[in-house]
């Protein structure tokens, strides 16, 4: 499919982008730091393309479908969501280092789905409605957001274990941003991905009391869903009213995405429940 | 006393060691299957776990005592920070102090101080309104004493409320749950299409089978499944798309009819009916043939259904169709089963019942047309077709009272999510202090959050308002 073949190149393009990424933490050069920028900008819209061509793919096979409905379409289209957020991140807040930490899970993802069967299927009458469109992408959309702030996370972790060894401005301490700004961008992600992932647990019980007739059924992805939501509310109550800093929060950011990834993954693989479809 | 408990309640350490707690006691219920039966928990853990694990409501965590328990500490916490907050914030957006002490103004960290000299105070409250304007901080009140002028300036006030509405919405999501656990039922129906019901299976707390009067009928009046088709168009077994066309008859008389197919239910009075599952209703042709072989008759039947024929002496012969596996296989523990829907080796159940109402039973395949039958009888019977045309359509059923305010709850804590986030309550007060011939402008601002972004955007201000009185000079 021309589709797979697209979403090739665009994998392709994220691990250059990582390195020019990683040249500019070392060089810190502001013409590589825009070199990395357009070259992930490049990837995101063969991305999209493919993303589209698959859709119509879809279309034309009678099926119509938007572009995440099993594990292949949706690892792609989580690729693409954390490029998406990590661009609108780094045009806000101007801050491009991050980038060598964020493209390589984009490329990891689409690595991932190099793996998996690129088979358009029919669905599941359970799946046609158009509640899936507005929950998958908030859902989505959330992850990516969680997935750049675990990035951020492991940033500052890496930046303080150093901070606590050495006192002179070298090496890591000389690349990384500073610890205070790191620890902010933790926070403006996760504040980003909060809303997203209240508003798709929502959408997704919606959906259920449409299809299912009943809102909430404790059923394995939607419980995992639910924890998701307690440790980032734990994260802003923390963060937000306790004042909590550093590397408490920073931890609970990557705890939190380890059970964004096993809500994503994990439940599906593992454990059985009404989500068995994707 | 009382105090402490307030304070326990209000505290955030509480609202993160509540959720910290709820997000790993939820793991226990997605490893542990939930509500299954007893035995295959006891099979699975050995009897001295499954005990403690009773106890310990692992079998159903999330309506045990204690993950209630700790639902109801976080409702609680929330009422509380909300009660102990409210005072405080009502006090901000109702009565805002403009004339600041000056012990208040040493609490503030965003300040500046500017001095103007050579100019009066009237001409210099004239330059500072209009650079607050020109900052992005246009003055709002402004109140007059002996030492000066105190003006105010404030943006996004009402953000404040959304830390309520947030906090609110959850206890009212908790309320809808609760109505609906009180009220509302939950079941299943199969109706046989053409075939009408007037009341459904609800599960009882202890999982026994209830049934449940609806007060009103309901009638399957079609059944319809479109399958998918392959490449070549030849249809597939996946189902596309299944569809039932249900009437509601109050005292007979047809009142209400749509059709519902996977996520478009029917509703009726607040009760929801959805589509859920499908089912073949099959018919069988049966043949009986005396022992030498002439046509006694043909017989349509279902299943659990009867025939009768008249014996030689006129005598009664009934016939019941007990069982039918599309499917027949015997398994391992040498019971009969189907092994799937698809009718690959269609097998009756027979019961015969005679005039003296001696039984016999015997199964009749239609593959193996002269499979003895068990015991000898003087007729034989033969299944000729099977005709699975007929349908019955699987209906959840569902009533919950408490759904709206549960929805209600949702999209306000979305609102209130959303607002908390990009909304900060922002404020600035401007004091000049006239010193005759010249006067001294403190500048303090202050937000409910953030603050880090805050500074950025005061020194912005800040900025903006020293190059607009510095224009003025000119």
């Amino acid at each position: 499919m021309i589709s797979s073949k697209l979403f090739g190149v665009a994998m392709i393009i994220y691990i250059i982008a990582a390195l020019i990424y990683v040249s500019y933490l070392v060089f810190r050069n502001v013409k590589v730091g825009n070199v990395a920028t357009l070259v992930t900008f490049i990837g995101l819209i063969i991305h999209t393309a493919a993303l589209i061509s698959r859709t119509v793919a879809s279309f034309q096979k009678g099926i119509g479908q938007p572009p995440f409905t099993n594990l292949y379409s949706s690892m792609v289209f989580f690729s693409w969501t954390i490029i998406l957020v990590y661009l609108i991140l780094e045009f806000k807040f101007k801050q491009k280092t991050i980038g060598a930490f964020v493209t390589p899970i984009a490329f990891a993802c689409l690595g991932f789905a190099t793996l998996l069967s690129d088979e358009i299927e029919p669905l599941v009458p359970a799946l046609q409605s158009n509640w899936l469109l507005s929950h998958v992408v908030t859902c989505f959309f959330g992850y990516a957001a969680f997935a750049v702030a675990c990035g951020i996370s492991i940033m500052y972790l890496i930046r303080v274990y150093f901070e606590e060894r050495s006192t002179e401005n070298t090496g890591i301490l000389k690349i990384f941003p500073p610890s205070d700004l790191l620890d902010e961008l933790t926070y403006k992600a996760i504040v980003i991905g909060f809303p997203f992932l209240t508003i798709g647990i929502i959408t997704g019980a919606a959906w259920a009391n449409y299809a299912w007739g009943t809102y909430w059924s404790w059923d394995p992805k939607e419980t995992w869903s639910l924890i998701t939501w307690f440790v980032y509310a734990a994260f802003l109550h923390a963060r937000f009213a306790a004042g909590w800093k550093g590397k408490k929060t920073a931890i609970l950011s990557i705890v939190g995405f380890c059970f964004v990834l096993f809500t994503y993954l994990g439940v599906s693989f593992l454990l059985s429940g009404l989500h068995s479809y994707a | 006393m009382i105090k402490r408990i307030i304070h326990f309640f209000s505290s955030l350490k509480l609202t993160i060691f509540t959720l910290i707690l709820l997000a790993f006691t939820s793991i226990i219920g997605t490893v542990i299957q939930q509500r299954q039966n007893p035995l295959l928990y006891i099979q699975r853990f050995g009897e001295p776990l499954y005990q403690i694990f009773k106890f310990l409501g692992f079998f159903d965590v999330y309506h045990s005592w204690w993950f209630m328990g700790l639902l109801l500490i976080l409702a609680l916490n929330l009422l509380f920070c909300s009660i102990r907050r409210f005072p405080r914030d009502w006090k901000i957006l109702v009565t805002q102090k403009i004339k600041l002490s000056e012990t208040e103004l040493q609490a503030f960290t965003s300040k500046e101080k500017i001095t103007i000299e050579n100019s009066t105070v009237d001409q210099t409250l004239k330059n500072v309104l209009n650079a607050m304007k020109k900052g992005g901080f246009p003055c709002k009140e402004k109140v007059k004493d002996e030492k000066g002028w105190y003006l105010f300036s404030e943006k996004g006030k009402y953000g404040r409320l959304a830390f309520y509405i947030t906090h609110l919405s959850i206890i009212l999501i908790f309320l809808g749950a609760i109505i609906g656990a009180a009220k509302g039922f939950k079941g299943f129906v199969n109706i046989t299409e053409g075939e009408k019901i007037d009341s459904i299976i609800t599960t009882s707390q202890d999982g026994k089978s209830i049934s449940k009067k609806l007060g009103f009928e309901v009638e399957c009046k079609k059944f319809e499944i479109t399958y998918y088709t392959d490449e070549e168009g030849n249809p597939t077994y996946r189902p596309k798309d299944y569809k039932s066309l249900l009437s509601i008859y109050e005292q007979g008389k047809e009142e209400y009819t749509k059709e519902i197919e996977v996520n478009h239910p029917l509703v009726y009075k607040g009760i929801y009916f959805y589509q859920s599952s499908y089912g073949d209703i099959p018919t069988l042709a049966i043949t009986v043939q005396t022992s030498e072989g002439d046509l006694v008759d043909h017989f349509k039947v279902g299943e659990k259904e009867s025939f009768h024929f008249l014996d030689k002496n006129d005598q009664k012969i009934a016939v019941q169709v007990l069982r039918y596996l599309p499917d027949f296989i015997m398994d391992q523990n040498r019971q009969y089963a189907t092994r799937s829907n698809i009718p690959n080796n269609p097998a009756a159940l027979l019961q015969i019942r005679r005039s003296n109402n001696q039984t016999e039973r015997t199964w009749v395949f239609q593959r193996i047309p002269n499979f003895p039958h068990s015991k000898s009888t003087d007729y034989k019977f033969t299944l000729t077709s099977i005709n699975a045309k007929k349908k019955y359509t699987g209906l959840q059923v569902a009533w919950d009272p408490g759904v709206p305010v549960v929805w209600a709850g949702c999209i306000i804590l979305i609102l209130g999510i959303i607002i908390i986030f990009s909304v900060p309550h922002h404020r600035l007060w401007v004091t000049i202090t006239n010193g005759g011939k010249y006067q001294t402008i403190n500048i303090i601002g202050s937000t409910n959050k953030n603050k880090p972004s805050f500074q950025t955007i005061f020194l912005k201000f800040i900025t903006a308002f020293k190059s607009s009185l510095a224009d003025t000079k000119k």
